[in-house]
């Protein structure tokens, strides 16, 4: 489809990991056909079975983070002048907390679980955040793919980054959903935004 | 087109639709009266008078009126309003590059209409519609 061209909700915005069987080479990734070639099929994650360019979705989002590196601005001070001068300093890797309503099955650490399993497993994953204001009218395991038949049957904007899963916290609540947080660490620079 | 006419025409739009019309269901706009109403019908009014993030966009609720047949319990107006949710829910609708995105539904059963012969439900869907400056 193309990126999106009007202003909206983007209530139908998605988070994925790629599971290949074994693990893509991290440093070579840079292209939008690189890291979209990676999302072709969605599988469960409990239950599903990885295989070349497969995919799992983090579904029950409650709330993302801001997406994309923030800046980092620095003041230098100099003599002769009445203000300081800004500079684009080194960027800090932005905190990626993601705040789901818990369903503790999608995240228990037993056999065949596989983003249970990928918390706190030290291992590179390859990340895709889709923004999307429209839902997807594929099926099956092609609907959330990074493919013409998937999420190009609408606008949308693909983020990509490399990153682990480094922690989930659980809140418990008395009158609201039951929510966790979902902590990711960033290895790479954010890659996009693509469309397909 | 402008902003309120791009509105209607996006709502309109689903009920041209042959999810809609395959349900076999009359749905009528405000100010329109057949001159044999059927047995079960729905009316449409359009309320664009929440917040805005500037001057071409408007959010607000589209209220839906489900008539259907008296002392016969709520089960078809529930029915209807579930073909409701189904047809408007989470839908995004772009005409001349305005687009309306409808949200969740709210369902509240009121009762008999005094000067009809109809049992009135009513079906709330919250909407935002944008244009592109």
């Amino acid at each position: 489809m193309a990126h999106i061209n009007s202003i909206g909700a983007g209530m139908f915005s998605d988070l994925a990991v790629a599971v290949p069987t074994s693990a893509p080479s991290f440093a070579t990734l840079d292209t939008a056909a690189e890291f979209q070639a990676l999302f072709a099929t969605e599988i469960e994650s409990v239950g599903g079975t990885k295989a070349a360019n497969t995919f799992v979705r983090v579904k029950n989002v409650r709330e993302f983070p801001a997406m994309g590196t923030p800046p980092n601005v620095v003041n230098v001070p100099t003599y002769g002048q009445a203000s300081s001068q800004q500079i684009q300093g080194q960027s800090d890797a932005p905190t990626m907390e993601i705040q789901i309503n818990l369903v503790p099955a999608d995240w228990a650490k037993e056999a065949g679980n596989i983003l249970g399993n990928m918390v706190g497993d030290g291992n590179q994953y390859v990340f895709r955040f889709t923004l999307m204001n429209t839902e997807p009218t594929g099926s099956g395991a092609t609907k959330f793919a990074a493919t013409g038949p998937g999420v190009g049957t609408v606008q949308n904007s693909q983020y990509y980054w490399i990153g682990k899963i480094d922690a989930l916290q659980v809140t418990p609540q008395l009158t609201d959903a039951n929510t966790g947080t979902v902590t990711i660490t960033i290895q790479s620079k954010f890659y996009g935004a693509f469309t397909i | 087109m402008s902003k309120f006419m791009t509105l209607e025409l996006n709502v309109y739009s689903l009920f041209a639709s042959t999810a809609w019309t395959s349900q076999g269901i009359t749905a009528f706009p405000n100010n329109f009266k057949s001159a044999a109403l059927p047995e079960e019908y729905v009316k449409l009014d359009i309320i664009a008078s929440g917040e805005s993030v500037n001057k071409i966009s408007v959010s607000g609720i589209i209220k839906l009126t489900i008539n259907t047949e008296v002392n016969k319990g709520t089960n078809r107006a529930s029915a209807i309003a579930d073909a409701l949710t189904t047809l408007m829910a989470g839908k995004s609708i772009t005409n001349a590059g305005w687009t309306t995105q409808l949200f969740n539904t709210v369902f509240v059963p009121i009762g008999l209409d005094p000067e009809s012969k109809y049992f009135r439900s009513k079906l709330e869907v919250q909407f935002s519609h944008f244009g592109v400056f």
